[in-house]
């Protein structure tokens, strides 16, 4: 159920936006106005459209397609592409729109009635035009729960790869498996993908083992984003140490340096935060001198292979690693480093392809265009040379 | 030693994964008096107790290394008794199907456990798999390796056919994955056993023709989303890149290629003195084996990477959807 202050993903076809659910607040979707406040104690998934302001449950339509066979008793022989197809013009389309009283629906009919070519259309492309208009005329949203799976398609859909590294929802899903997270691991990551791994990491220890973040200068500003939308219960996050990347190979000196701070403060905040660093230092320097890091996952916007180079020590045995990048070459370095001082085995360079298809009866075939950069790759399994 | 759990040293009783390649794995259990016996000799299963896994373990005639038994290692090296999802199809699944610990997982059919071994150690140790399979020795196999996997606190095995009889479950169930030859007969016993706030549901075929069906029968029974993907992993094998320069002024007529015998060779050298002669030119990442990665190690060389020739292009459709809450009425 939705509750006020969970984010909720608003999604159209090709377009997916979040929001936070606060009452009496109106907000702007689209160029639609609107609060959210009939969100509230209602389940997630169902549709929406926006009138007067205010958020309608609608109909659920979306399988309806599904039960209409097409039939091909008109073919297109006759139509003609031409603007003049469309008697109403573009301006008295316009001032349609800026009608108060005028609904969606309303707008969608009379473009229905003067259109000339209409009537022509076989009864699978009228539907088609209809379903088209209808994307751009009708506020029409579905509400999802943000979760690692709407989430990685809000990223993709909503025109923000860049943020995620062009993180593919397959190649996440690999990353997760082939890194073994699970209950009580020690998982490392460092990642540069807004929290996308590193929440859905969190999600997958759930709180029974420990998840370090490395960042430069242990900063959780650049991957709170997808943790603060995945709203997390307490205990999945009361595991999750955020620690400087930069430390992570000098710990004993950093331990130093932060105990000779504490002993010359004399401010309280300052003595309080020098304690909280120097506790999160002794947690990470404990799981990292005493080789007990399960899982480590890079994918970050930094060249992997010198960091691999400090932190694969940190790793014990017969554990797994996986590097990801959108491009081959940094990680064919990371295999050569691995090969050289054969830290590891089973290492394997690969990349991922996923097909969509539009599945409806008698048009059966896979989606026109699809995302072709899924990334790459590099796992493998770590060893002792003892 | 459980398949969930991360373990440090081999004792006796556990699955352990003998290593020898990519793909030479061979799962065996750790028996104190025992001997295996491998292609580089033999070693006794009593070296292994104590060791660290992980560790290289010398044989007669070389060394393997031993490794934990863990679901990716366990897909690439169980026995076989039914086709298998291996481990692309296996992480979109779990992603798809919002899977993590705590959830309650509903799979049918078992087959050979490759999926199972995934699902649960995903979901443990508070969440739990329901397996059901119509083979009788199948699903009493899947349960023995359960219990030797040290996984069996978090699976249920069924002996059923869910096609007829249904799967028995009701308002129980966060995910139901179906890989049946029928699945869109098991459809409508499987969304009694969803949860009341409803749950996510994946059907696995090989063939377009039952995704139709399976597609049009989600869509009767109110299921949303419904959509159709293909996942597969490409592996790439690195190769050093070592082309060599066209010489222009090089006696061409006088190459010996590759594999072409030049019976007058010395001769010819020796009345050739203005031009110099091309040697065989060395083979190059065009045409060699794909099996094995060629690094030796040089940091000056130059490498670059290539799929591995042969690799599967098709294994099976995964068609994904959502059951809204139940008690929801619709306007």
């Amino acid at each position: 159920m939705i509750k006020e202050g969970d984010y909720v993903i608003f999604k159209k076809t090709d377009t997916m936006k979040i929001f936070p659910v606060k009452l009496n607040k109106p907000f702007m979707i689209d160029r639609f106005k609107t609060k959210l406040d009939n969100l509230v104690n209602k389940p997630f998934g169902y549709k929406y459209e926006i009138k007067d302001q205010q958020l309608h449950l609608v109909q659920n339509t979306l399988s309806d397609d599904m039960n209409k066979v097409a039939i091909f008793d008109k073919d297109n022989r006759n139509l003609v592409d031409k603007s003049a197809n469309q008697k109403l013009s573009h301006d008295e389309i316009e001032k349609l729109k800026q009608l108060e009283d005028i609904s969606g629906t309303e707008i969608i009919d009379r473009l229905i009635e003067n259109s000339a070519s209409f009537s022509q259309k076989t009864e699978y492309s009228q539907e088609k035009y209809i379903k088209k208009k209808k994307e751009k005329y009708l506020a029409v949203f579905e509400i999802l729960k943000p979760t690692i799976r709407t989430l990685s398609e809000y990223y993709i859909l909503g025109n923000h790869k860049r943020k995620v590294l062009n993180m593919r929802m397959d190649t996440l899903a690999q990353i997760l498996t082939y890194s073994n997270v699970a209950a009580y691991r020690n998982v490392v990551v460092l990642e540069s993908c807004k929290g996308l791994i590193l929440a859905s990491v969190v999600e997958r220890v759930a709180g029974f083992g420990n998840v370090i973040n490395l960042s430069p200068n242990g900063s959780h500003i650049s991957t709170k984003e997808i943790l603060d939308y995945m709203n997390f219960p307490p205990e999945y996050t009361q595991n999750l140490y955020n620690f400087p990347l930069e430390r992570s190979d000098k710990l004993d000196e950093y331990i130093e340096e932060l105990n000779k701070k504490l002993a010359i403060a004399t401010d309280d905040t300052f003595r309080d935060k020098q304690t909280k660093k120097l506790e999160l230092a002794h947690k990470v320097n404990e799981i990292f001198k005493t080789k007990k890091v399960d899982c480590l996952i890079i994918a970050s916007k930094f060249r992997p292979s010198p960091i691999l180079e400090k932190l694969i020590d940190s790793m014990a045995p017969n554990r797994n690693f996986v590097i990801y990048s959108l491009i081959q070459e940094p990680l064919i370095e990371c295999h050569s480093f691995l090969k050289r001082t054969q830290k590891a085995i089973h290492i394997e360079l690969s990349d991922s392809w996923l097909r969509e298809y539009q599945v409806l009866p008698e048009r059966t075939h896979p989606k026109n265009n699809m995302d072709c950069c899924g990334g790459y790759l590099l796992t493998g399994i770590t060893v002792t040379n003892e | 030693m459980s398949f969930c759990k991360t373990n440090d040293t081999i004792k006796e009783g556990d699955t352990v994964i003998i290593y020898f390649s990519f793909n030479q794995l061979q799962p065996i259990k750790v028996k104190r008096g025992s001997n295996h016996h491998t292609k580089y000799g033999s070693f006794k299963h009593a070296d292994l107790i104590g060791k660290k896994y992980g560790s290289r373990i010398q044989c007669t005639q070389g060394t393997v290394i031993v490794l934990q038994g863990s679901p990716e290692m366990w897909t690439i090296s169980l026995p076989h008794r039914t086709q298998i999802i291996y481990t692309p199809n296996i992480s979109v699944i779990t992603m798809q199907l919002d899977l993590k610990p705590g959830s309650i997982v509903i799979e049918s059919g078992t087959g050979s456990a490759s999926l199972s071994h995934a699902l649960i150690r995903t979901i443990f140790p508070t969440g739990h798999l329901h397996t059901f399979e119509f083979h009788l020795q199948r699903s009493e196999t899947a349960r023995k390796e359960f219990k030797e996997h040290d996984v069996s606190d978090y699976v249920t095995v069924y002996h059923r056919d869910v096609c007829s009889d249904g799967f028995g479950k009701e308002d129980l169930a966060d995910a139901v994955f179906l890989d049946l030859p029928s699945p869109w007969k098991a459809i409508e016993s499987a969304k009694t056993a969803i949860k009341r706030e409803g749950g996510r549901i994946c059907s696995f075929s090989p063939c377009i023709e039952q995704v139709q069906k399976t597609s049009l029968e989600l869509a009767r029974l109110g299921f949303v989303n419904i959509f159709t993907v293909e996942s597969l992993r490409r592996v790439l094998s690195i190769k050093k890149y070592d082309l060599p320069d066209f010489d222009f002024n090089m006696d061409w007529l006088k190459y010996k290629g590759n594999g072409q015998e030049n019976e007058n060779q010395n001769d010819q050298i020796d009345k050739n003195e203005e031009k110099p002669v091309p040697k065989k030119i060395k083979k190059n990442f065009n045409e060699s084996d794909d099996s094995d990665d060629e690094v030796d190690g040089s940091t000056d060389a130059t490498y670059t990477a290539k799929p591995i020739n042969i690799q599967p292009g098709h294994t099976g459709f995964l068609t994904f959807a959502t059951l809204l809450h139940k008690d929801f009425h619709k306007v």
